[in-house]
């Protein structure tokens, strides 16, 4: 089956310069990957370990300095295949000035949802979100979780065939956490291909077909489910061994 | 162009619902109706006081408003990430910027109409008689409004913070009002440097002399048609190459 991600020595290089003084940090180096379409697959690594500049460049906000990154077979950044994608971020950044169901029809109108189902595209993805009661509330009054709830359908009001979650649980309670887990699921029945990024092991375990670990930038390994699944503690077991600090902090040493 | 409207739409809802777009009406009414007090001071001129005073005011607390919420409109986006939801779905990067220059004119114009009415009410009531030549000098200072917008929309990208932003767009401002004096100076300074350095910032800064239709007015003078062509082109030209800057700015920034 053909990839529908796919990188191919993909290297994000940041270039911040103060005073006259460059300095050069590596977001990811040399990172190869292909996704295939219909796949769960899970980006794992510790912080600044180079998920989220991934996902950044297979959004297009961010553009490699070296490598190629190909979503649908375009080369990004290419608009229109983010009419394929919707994303759902680490927290919702969602204007707080608009209710839920402006919101919602904004990115409908972003994504090109034609205008004569939009209105019913809209109130449909706020009744399955659970929103459609709370969608005429300004989103400055929401809890964390009403936002989240925004944002899972800004990212699937365009029915999307590739979701790309950075960190879809960070920050959830357990009842929200469980819910992702089931969109995620339910994406996978329909055909949906899903990139998610995270650091919650046990959660990647439940719903990933495959996993790549990122250390410091660069793949350090990847994994398919059949080597972790129905063995329990297994896949920390190998993140724990593969993921490396590159920040300048060591280990607590209370054991 | 429904990527375009949406993201004027959301524009325009987000200053409407600002608090601080909502203090700078409340501020400029009570600049309206302390146009009244001190009209009182010269008993013979009261209408003249409360026209000048009015109009002034209402020009200068737009300029206020637009500076800060022009230089802030990308910044606060970027700052609160929302750019990143907007920014992932399908639309060009040159239509956010457009949108959200115009969404924020759009807003800006509907307070100046609802001050000007305000202000028109006081005159009305105090016995003044309806002139088109208000009319003109609110287009006049919408023109001047949208030129500074522009221009501070692209210093906002093209410096590090907002404060140097506003800085800038404050300096330029000022010497907007003294371009013939700038070019006076350039002809007349023998230092080929200096001279260079003057043209350029006459160049850069926008000539406000384009705009001066209230000092007609006080002459009690017609401009001649060729003034309202002069104005209206090169407000066209000069928020045109801003936008366009802006625009090129913006693509080439990564997120």
């Amino acid at each position: 089956m053909n990839p529908i991600i796919q990188l191919n020595n993909a290297t994000k290089i940041f270039r911040k310069s103060h005073l006259g003084r460059v300095k050069l940090a590596i977001g990811i180096q040399d990172l190869t990957l292909d996704v295939k379409k219909g796949e769960v697959f899970g980006l794992l690594g510790l912080n600044g370990a180079g998920k989220t500049t991934t996902i950044k460049l297979l959004l297009g906000l961010l553009f490699p300095t070296r490598g190629q990154v190909t979503v649908a077979g375009q080369t990004m950044p290419d608009l229109s295949v983010l009419r394929q994608i919707g994303y759902l971020p680490e927290a919702a950044y969602i204007n707080k000035y608009l209710t839920g169901r402006e919101a919602v029809n904004i990115f409908a109108k972003l994504s090109k949802v034609p205008s004569k189902i939009r209105k019913k595209a809209v109130g449909d993805i706020l009744e399955k979100v659970g929103m459609s009661q709370n969608a005429d509330k300004r989103i400055g009054e929401y809890s964390k979780g009403m936002v989240q709830r925004i944002s899972m359908a800004q990212a699937l009001i365009h029915n999307p065939d590739i979701l790309i979650m950075d960190e879809p649980i960070t920050g959830l309670d357990p009842l929200a956490i469980l819910e992702v887990r089931q969109l995620i699921l339910w994406l996978k029945s329909q055909g949906k291909t899903v990139f998610l990024s995270s650091h919650n092991i046990s959660e990647v375990e439940k719903v990933c077909d495959r996993i790549a670990i990122l250390t410091g930038g660069r793949l350090a390994m990847i994994s398919e489910s059949r080597e972790w699944a129905g063995a329990e503690g297994k896949l920390e077991k190998i993140f724990t061994t593969t993921a490396q600090r590159t920040e300048s902090i060591g280990s607590l040493k209370f054991s | 162009m429904d990527g375009l409207l949406a993201v004027i739409y959301y524009t325009v809802k987000e200053h409407i619902r600002n608090r601080v777009f909502l203090s700078f009406l409340l501020f400029c009414g009570i600049l309206i109706g302390s146009a009244l007090v001190i009209s009182t001071l010269a008993m013979d001129q009261q209408l003249r006081m409360i026209l000048n005073v009015g109009q002034a005011g209402i020009e200068f607390i737009s300029l206020m408003a637009v500076i800060f919420i022009t230089v802030n409109l990308v910044l606060t986006e970027m700052e609160t990430r929302s750019i990143y939801l907007v920014l992932s779905h399908p639309i060009e990067r040159w239509q956010y910027i457009l949108g959200r220059y115009l969404g924020t004119l759009l807003a800006l114009f509907a307070a100046m109409i609802l001050m000007s009415g305000f202000h028109l009410l006081i005159l009305f009531l105090k016995g003044w008689v309806w002139n088109n030549s208000y009319l003109i000098s609110l287009l006049a200072s919408m023109a001047k409004i949208g030129v500074i917008g522009s221009l501070a929309l692209f210093l906002s990208l093209s410096t590090t913070s907002s404060a140097s932003a506003m800085s800038f767009t404050g300096f330029l401002w000022v010497l907007g009002h003294f371009s013939s004096e700038l070019q006076f100076m350039a002809e007349k300074s023998a230092n080929p440097l200096m001279k260079a350095a003057l043209w350029t910032v006459q160049q850069i800064a926008p000539n406000f002399s384009y705009y001066n239709y209230r000092d007609f007015w006080q002459a009690i003078q017609t401009p001649p048609p060729a003034w309202f062509g002069w104005m209206s082109l090169y407000t066209v030209c000069y928020i045109g190459t801003a936008l366009l800057l802006s625009s090129w700015l913006f693509s080439r920034r990564e997120f």
